[in-house]
Parts: C-alpha cells; sequence; structure tokens
C-alpha cells in the first residue's frame, strides 16, 4: 500500500527538521547580530565619552591659562581616533578657540543620545570644560559611525554565510538520516502489514543497535510471540470444539439480551431444536416456566454462586415435554458487554435415582421408629411380666424360706441354715429381677414422671460412679409430657450416661432439661476427652438418638472436639404431640 | 585711634562710592561700553595650579561680579614669566592679583593702579625642612637641595637674598630647584625628593595639617607688602571706585566676610603711595624675555 507523500514519515520529518533548523538559525543570526550591533555601539560609545571626559577634565587648566598652543598641542596628543571625524574647544563665549577635522555645519550640534540613535552617520558629543564648578568652556567631538557599520555589516554577512552553510548540512544531514530511518521503518510497516494478513514467517533485519534496529527485534519477537500464541489459540479451540461436539451435555453461549448466540450438537439431542434454528433465539424457549428464565442471567451475585454450585431447573423440549437439568453458568466481559456461558446436563435418571432413595430412607425410618415403639412396649411387658410374676414368685420364696428358718431355728439347725441360704439366695435374685426391670422399664417413669426418672438414673449412676461430678438442672412442667416424649427423653439420658461412663473420663457432668415456649430442651455437657466430628464410625448409640429424635421431629446436634469435652443439644416441639 | 582712622576713611570710601556712582553715572555711556564689549578679566599670578586657584579665588571673582553686577572672568597663565609678559602687552588683564614685585613693574611699566591691597602688614617667606631633617640653621643647607617656586617668584627672591646675607651663595653653596608652585616646593622636600623648601609663610600656615605638622621651619625672610589687586588704567574710574569701594566694604558684608575667611584675609586696605616702592629692589631682579 502507498503512502501518500503528504503523509510520509520520511517527508514530513525531513521537512520539519529543516524548517525547525531555518527557524533558529535566522533567530540565532538575528540574536547575534543585534548582540554586535550593541555591542560595538556600546564600544564607540564608552570610546567617545571616554575621550571627550578626558579632554573636559585636562582642558580646563589651559582655558584659563589662555594657553591655546599648548592645549591644541595636547589634543593632537590624546585624540589618535580612527572614528574621530572633528573636534573643538569652545571658550566660555562659545567661539572656537582649537579646532580640527571635518567640523559639523550645523553650529552646535546637539549630543546624540546613543550611536545606534544617530541619524547623519556621525555621532556628535560635547561636554561642559569645568574647573571648580566654573565653566571654563566646552568640548564638541564627532565620531564616524562609517567604521562601526563596516564592523557590523561584516558580522552580518559572515554570519549570513555560516548559517546557510549549517542549514545546507543540516538538510544533507538531515535527507540521509531521515532516508535511512524511514527505509528501515518502512520494512517494518511492510512486515506488519503481511503480520496482519496472517503471515507470521515474516522477519525484519535486526542490522542495527540503534532504537530502530531494537523496534525491530522487538517486532520480531512479538511476532515469533504472536504465531505461537495464534497456534495454541487454534488448537485450543480446536480442543473445545471437539468437546462441544462430542459432549453429551448441551453446551450453550448467549448475550445479555439471553439471544443465543451459539449451540452445541447435544442441545439438539436434549431438547429437539436444532442447533442452527437455536441462534438468535430467546433461552426462554428451552425452559418449562418463564420464570424459570432468569436462571439464565443471574444478576451478579447468582453468578457468583454458579461459580460454586450448579442450579437445577425445569427444561421444555421441542415436542413440549419437561425434563430435570442442572444448569451450569459462567460469564465473561468482551468490551465491556458480558456473555454467557451455560452448560446443561439432563439430570431425569439422577433425579428418578433419588427420589427411590428417599423412598427407601423413609420406609427405614419408619421400621425404625417402629420397632422402637416395639422394643418399648416389648421392654415395659417384659418388666411388667417380671415383677407380676417372677417377683410374686420370688416374694412367696422368700416369706416360705424365712418361715422354715424361723420354724427349725431350734429344732434343726441344718434346716434353719438351709432355710437361710434361701432367704439369702431369693433376696439376692429379687435385686437381679429388680434391676433387670428398671433397665427394661423404669417404674418410676410410669408413676412419677420424666424428672423423677432422671433423677432416679442419676442417682444410680453417681452411686456407681462416685469420683465424677455430676449436677442436674430443670426448669419447667413435665408432668403432662407423652410417652414417646418420656421414653425417648430418658433412653437418651441413659445412652449419653452410659457412653460419658464408657469413652469420656470426665470429671464433671451437666444435665439441663427445660421446657419454654412448647419447646423441651435437653443438655448433657462434659469435660471429657471428646471426639472427632469428621471421623466416621460414630456407634449404634448415637444413631439411635437421632431416629429416636427424628420421629418426634426434634434436632438433636452434637458439638464435640478432641479434649473440649462433648455437648449433646436436644430439641423437641411440642406443638406435634399435641 | 586706630579704630577712628579705619572709620573715618571708611566713611570717606564711601562717600567717594557714592560720589563716583554719580560720577559714573554721568560716565555711563563709557563704562558700559567697557563692560557691554567684553568682560572685565581678573587676572591671577598662578601661585597655585589652576584647580586650587579657581577654587580659591572664584568666591572673590563671583562676590565682586554679583555685588558690581559687572561681568569678572578669571584668567591665569601657564606660569610666572608668561603672566608678566601678558600683563605688559597693553594691559591684558582689567583687574590683576599679583605678586608685590610683579606690581611695581606693572605699576610702573603698564601703567596699572592699585586699586586694594591685603588689609596685612606684610608677608614673608621661610626656609622649612622635614621635622626629623638634621638642617638646624641655613648654614646647614651648604651642598644641599632647596625646593623654590621658581626664580621669579617672590619667596625666591626674598630667600636668595636672606641666604646672601647670611653669608651663603645660593648658586653656589646649595642647588635651587624650581617647582611650578608652592605647594609642589613644599611636597618636594616633605617626600624627600630635596632636602628643604622655600615657600612663602602664608601659604604654609595654609596647607593641610599633617603636612604643616610634619615640617619645621628653620628661617624666615623679610617682610614685604602684602599682595595687592591692580587695575587697569583704561577702565573708567566709576567702575574702579565701585569695585574699590565693594573691596573695602567686604568685612562688613556677611556673604563678603564668608569670602574673607575662605581666603584667611582679614579684609583690603587702600594702598598708600608709593607703597610698593619698598619691593623695588626685588623688581630689578626680574628680567623676562
Amino acid at each position: 500500500m502507498a503512502v501518500s507523500p503528504f503523509k510520509s514519515l520520511r517527508v514530513r520529518l525531513i521537512t520539519s527538521v529543516v524548517i525547525i533548523e531555518i527557524v533558529m538559525l535566522s533567530l540565532l543570526v538575528w540574536s547575534n547580530l543585534s548582540v554586535i550591533r550593541q555591542a560595538y555601539a556600546d564600544r564607540l560609545w564608552d570610546t567617545a565619552s571616554g575621550l571627550l571626559e578626558q579632554v573636559a577634565s585636562t582642558s580646563g587648566g589651559y582655558l584659563l591659562e589662555v594657553d591655546y598652543a599648548s592645549l591644541e598641542e595636547y589634543l593632537r596628543n590624546v585624540t589618535h581616533q580612527d572614528e574621530l571625524t572633528y573636534l573643538m574647544v569652545l571658550d566660555r563665549d562659545q567661539q572656537p578657540v582649537v579646532k580640527f577635522g571635518d567640523l559639523p555645519k550645523v553650529f552646535w550640534p546637539e549630543s546624540d543620545l546613543h550611536p545606534l540613535a544617530v541619524n547623519d552617520d556621525v555621532l556628535d558629543l560635547s561636554r561642559d570644560i569645568l574647573i571648580g564648578n566654573k565653566i571654563m568652556g566646552s568640548v564638541h567631538a564627532g565620531f564616524s559611525l562609517a567604521h562601526m557599520q563596516y564592523a557590523i555589516n561584516s558580522a552580518r554577512v559572515r554570519s549570513i554565510v555560516i548559517a546557510v552553510t549549517e542549514i545546507v548540512l543540516t538538510i544533507f544531514v538531515t535527507v540521509f538520516i531521515g532516508v535511512h530511518l524511514t527505509r528501515r521503518l518502512g520494512q517494518l510497516a511492510t512486515a506488519a502489514q503481511q503480520v496482519g494478513s496472517g503471515d507470521y514467517a515474516v522477519s525484519v533485519p535486526e542490522e542495527a543497535g540503534d532504537e530502530v534496529g531494537m523496534t525491530a527485534m522487538a517486532f520480531n519477537r512479538m511476532v515469533r510471540e504472536v504465531s505461537q500464541r495464534t497456534r495454541r489459540l487454534e488448537e485450543a479451540l480446536a480442543r473445545e470444539r471437539v468437546i462441544e461436539e462430542t459432549s453429551i451435555d448441551g453446551m450453550l453461549t448467549y448475550d445479555a439480551n439471553m439471544q443465543i448466540i451459539s449451540a452445541n450438537p447435544a442441545m439438539q439431542q436434549l431438547f429437539g431444536y436444532d442447533a442452527d434454528f437455536l441462534l438468535g433465539k430467546k433461552t426462554t424457549l428451552l425452559l418449562a416456566a418463564a420464570t424459570e428464565c432468569e436462571n439464565l442471567q443471574p444478576s451478579e451475585d447468582v453468578w457468583t454462586r454458579a461459580m460454586v454450585r450448579s442450579m437445577e431447573i425445569t427444561g421444555r423440549r421441542q415436542d413440549g415435554s419437561c425434563f430435570p437439568l442442572e444448569l451450569y453458568i459462567g460469564r465473561v466481559t468482551l468490551d465491556g458487554e458480558s456473555l454467557f456461558a451455560a452448560t446443561l446436563h439432563d439430570i431425569t435418571e439422577r433425579k428418578q435415582a433419588e427420589r427411590e432413595c428417599r423412598n427407601l430412607l423413609e420406609g427405614n425410618r419408619f421400621l425404625i421408629h417402629k420397632s422402637l415403639v416395639v422394643q418399648e412396649e416389648e421392654r415395659r411387658h417384659l418388666a411388667q411380666e417380671l415383677h407380676d410374676e417372677l417377683g410374686q414368685c420370688m416374694t412367696a420364696i422368700q416369706a416360705d424360706a424365712e418361715n422354715i428358718h424361723a420354724l427349725s431355728k431350734h429344732s434343726s439347725p441344718r434346716i434353719s441354715s438351709s432355710a437361710n441360704a434361701i432367704v439369702t439366695v431369693s433376696t439376692r435374685m429379687y435385686g437381679v429381677v429388680h434391676s433387670m426391670m428398671q433397665r427394661l422399664r423404669p417404674s418410676v417413669l410410669d408413676n412419677f414422671g420424666l424428672v423423677a426418672a432422671v433423677e432416679e438414673e442419676l442417682d444410680t449412676w453417681k452411686a456407681r460412679y462416685a469420683d465424677i461430678e455430676c449436677r442436674f438442672e430443670k426448669s419447667g412442667d413435665f408432668q403432662q409430657l407423652g410417652e414417646q416424649i418420656n421414653i425417648s427423653l430418658y433412653r437418651i439420658v441413659q445412652e449419653s450416661l452410659t457412653n460419658i461412663a464408657k469413652h469420656a473420663a470426665a470429671t464433671q457432668v451437666t444435665l439441663v432439661l427445660l421446657r419454654a415456649h412448647d419447646m423441651i430442651h435437653l443438655n448433657i455437657e462434659d469435660n471429657g476427652r471428646g471426639m472427632a466430628m469428621d471421623k466416621p464410625g460414630r456407634g449404634l448409640g448415637l444413631m439411635g438418638m437421632r431416629e429416636r429424635i427424628k420421629a418426634l421431629h426434634g434436632s438433636l446436634s452434637i458439638d464435640s472436639e478432641i479434649g473440649q469435652g462433648t455437648s449433646i443439644n436436644v430439641t423437641i416441639p411440642l406443638a406435634w404431640e399435641n | 585711634m586706630i579704630f577712628n582712622a579705619r572709620l573715618i576713611a571708611r566713611v570717606f570710601i564711601l562717600c567717594l562710592f557714592f560720589f563716583c556712582g554719580n560720577a559714573s553715572a554721568d560716565t555711563l555711556p563709557t563704562s558700559q561700553s567697557v563692560t557691554e564689549q567684553h568682560p572685565l578679566v581678573f587676572g591671577f599670578l598662578p601661585i597655585l595650579n589652576t584647580e586650587r586657584l579657581v577654587t580659591r579665588f572664584a568666591p572673590l571673582v563671583d562676590y565682586l561680579s554679583q555685588r558690581s553686577h559687572l561681568d569678572i572672568r578669571m584668567e591665569t597663565a601657564p606660569d610666572f614669566p608668561a603672566f608678566i609678559k601678558r600683563t605688559q602687552q597693553g594691559q591684558r588683564y582689567d583687574l590683576l592679583f599679583t605678586a608685590p614685585h610683579f606690581f611695581y613693574l606693572a605699576e610702573h611699566e603698564s601703567g596699572y593702579r592699585a586699586l586694594v591691597r591685603v588689609a596685612s602688614p606684610g608677608m614673608n617667606a621661610v626656609v622649612v625642612v622635614p621635622i626629623n631633617s638634621n638642617i638646624q640653621t641655613l648654614s646647614d643647607l651648604r651642598g644641599q637641595l632647596l625646593a623654590t617656586t621658581g626664580p621669579l617668584a617672590l619667596s625666591t627672591l626674598l630667600i636668595r637674598d636672606l641666604l646672601i646675607r647670611s653669608g651663603l651663595d645660593p648658586d653656589r653653596d646649595m642647588q635651587l630647584v624650581s617647582t611650578p608652585s608652592h605647594i609642589a616646593a613644599l611636597l618636594s622636600s616633605q617626600q624627600g625628593t630635596t632636602h628643604a623648601s622655600a615657600v612663602m609663610l602664608p601659604v604654609f600656615s595654609h596647607v593641610r595639617p599633617e603636612i604643616r605638622d610634619s615640617m619645621r621651619i628653620v628661617a624666615e625672610t623679610s617682610m614685604a607688602p602684602h599682595i595687592p589687586i591692580g587695575i587697569a588704567s583704561r577702565v573708567p574710574a566709576g567702575i574702579r571706585l565701585q569695585l574699590q569701594a565693594i573691596l573695602l566694604a567686604m568685612p562688613d558684608d556677611l556673604d563678603g566676610r564668608a569670602v574673607l575667611q575662605q581666603l584667611d584675609w582679614p579684609g583690603f586696605a587702600m594702598v598708600a603711595d608709593h607703597e610698593y616702592d619698598s619691593v623695588r629692589w626685588l623688581a630689578e631682579q626680574v628680567k623676562v624675555e
């Protein structure tokens, strides 16, 4: 592509430098001439003034002595100035007493103020001749400006010749350097055009280490870098294209107006639309409900959340059927405009599996709850049977054995001893049976309520672990609680105390039970060794607790760290029971 | 008695002044023609260089000019002989300030008349040497250099007479060195160029104190009449009497006293007839070619 001469860098560079040089040298010559004129004028002024001062200061004596011959001789001796055109000394009557040179026609000319302000080519100066402040006469002198003008003209010619010579040299040097520089710049421009047309094999010579050479090196390095990056970009685009074409997930890009810019072939499999058909369409076309459209154009915070988790929406196929989708959205900003990229994954199968798992879990939970209820019922029944049947028998055996012991104590010591042994064994057996009944179903729970049952359990526990300080705090009315809540809370307390005794190695245990705002709160806290909550392998006891509380629509949380003790918090709503 | 005589003289002069004023009025055309054609030229003997001469005597000239309403100008000459010649050549100077022995010549050879003289008894010359000099008497001047103001100067003539009367031959026993002025003669011995200086006593009395204090007077000559102011005979009588009256009345005027104080003169006095005949013997020694 040819460059216009008016836009040519070469022409503009050379023209600019030459013009600047001409202007600067003209200013310099003009300035020098002004200085030279002033200097010569000042020199002439100083010379003339000095001469006149000298004559004025020394002529007074001659005038007072009326010794004009000596005065003329003196003046001829001191006035050897080439520039002096005339000199005369006037007496007190303004009559010339000594004069020589070409006297002026004017009688007598006034003093000029400065050589540069002279009109007649002669600098006229005059001074009064004083002795003791008495005017004895005056001295008049004229100085030719011809010498000064000649010197100024010579200086002017010299300056102009030097300036013209410098301008010519500058033009030659500027043209040479300009052509040299712009030739290499032209190579750079041509190479840049080739790179612009996609030819990355171009290279410019790096012959000199100057700025143009450095630019050429940088250009070559830049071309290599652009070539490599272009190749990597093409490879990345090819990989992305393969991924898009072979992906089973739908991929599309759309702008801020939700108009689809691109869609991969999987979109056709998902939605039934041809990929080209989707271009320019609104993304609402793909949604089961219009309100879900905003999921495809998330606001800033939604977009941020979309970067860390997916969103589930419902898609609509071309035939009108709906299906669940998992949506991933990313956004980039190009030239100030947002561009969104979405990946759509059909999660129909996963949703189906989730539903089946959820149903199974619900069934299991129902069975667990049922088994727990049955278990409790069986335990209570068993305890009742032990109390009613075995307890009565043991009481009868003990009474009979004591009768025999009393009757035979004096007649048959052996029978008495045996009877006594039976009493002892039956008493122990009754204790065992009683203990089993308490574990199966504490009778105090049915007879006196939850608080009494807990206190009895704690008393028994403290009797067994006397070195552990145990504290029980309660608040509220717990008399009218249902069977389900009573036995669940009691079993949780029972299980927690067992765990503390077995695993915690605690020295302090605090148990808080309170009722407030139709909620029951239970907190069991120890200062034992604690446990790591993120490790699997929790025991069946904790699992049983959770299931009991879940059946009551309550919540159970466990806070524990290694070495920091354990805190179990239970909350049960009373509204459910009602 | 002296006071009464001076008072009578001043009254006489004033009467003379008024009389002459009227007389000058009668002869006004003549005096006017004299003064309007050219100003009065006051010739001063070059006893000092021109700068000092103007500085010293310009106030007197200005005073006279102001009081008389006449244009009076100072003039001098390059040296004593030139001044004497100009005095002799057709009364170049209308007024004349000159040495007593030169005035004798001007009076008797050129027709000048004495207008007034300085009101002092007279003046004499002295021989001075540096204060640390070994010269104690005139006889110590043998073989020494004696600075003078020139052979025609009053001081030189008085000293020569003193030396001869002291038994010394000034042309053989010592070397007389001529200098341009009294100050030059004084400075030559003060700075060691010569061994002694012969100057007029009034001049020595009025030099700068540091110079005067560094010198010592070895001998003094006899007295001579003080300097006169003469006037050319062509000057009209009215002007002459007017100027004479102004000069004599100077002590009575504030400005006049200031001028006299600057000159260190007490005033002016009338000159008696043949008063300057006493310096005839000095005038006869003046030979101008």
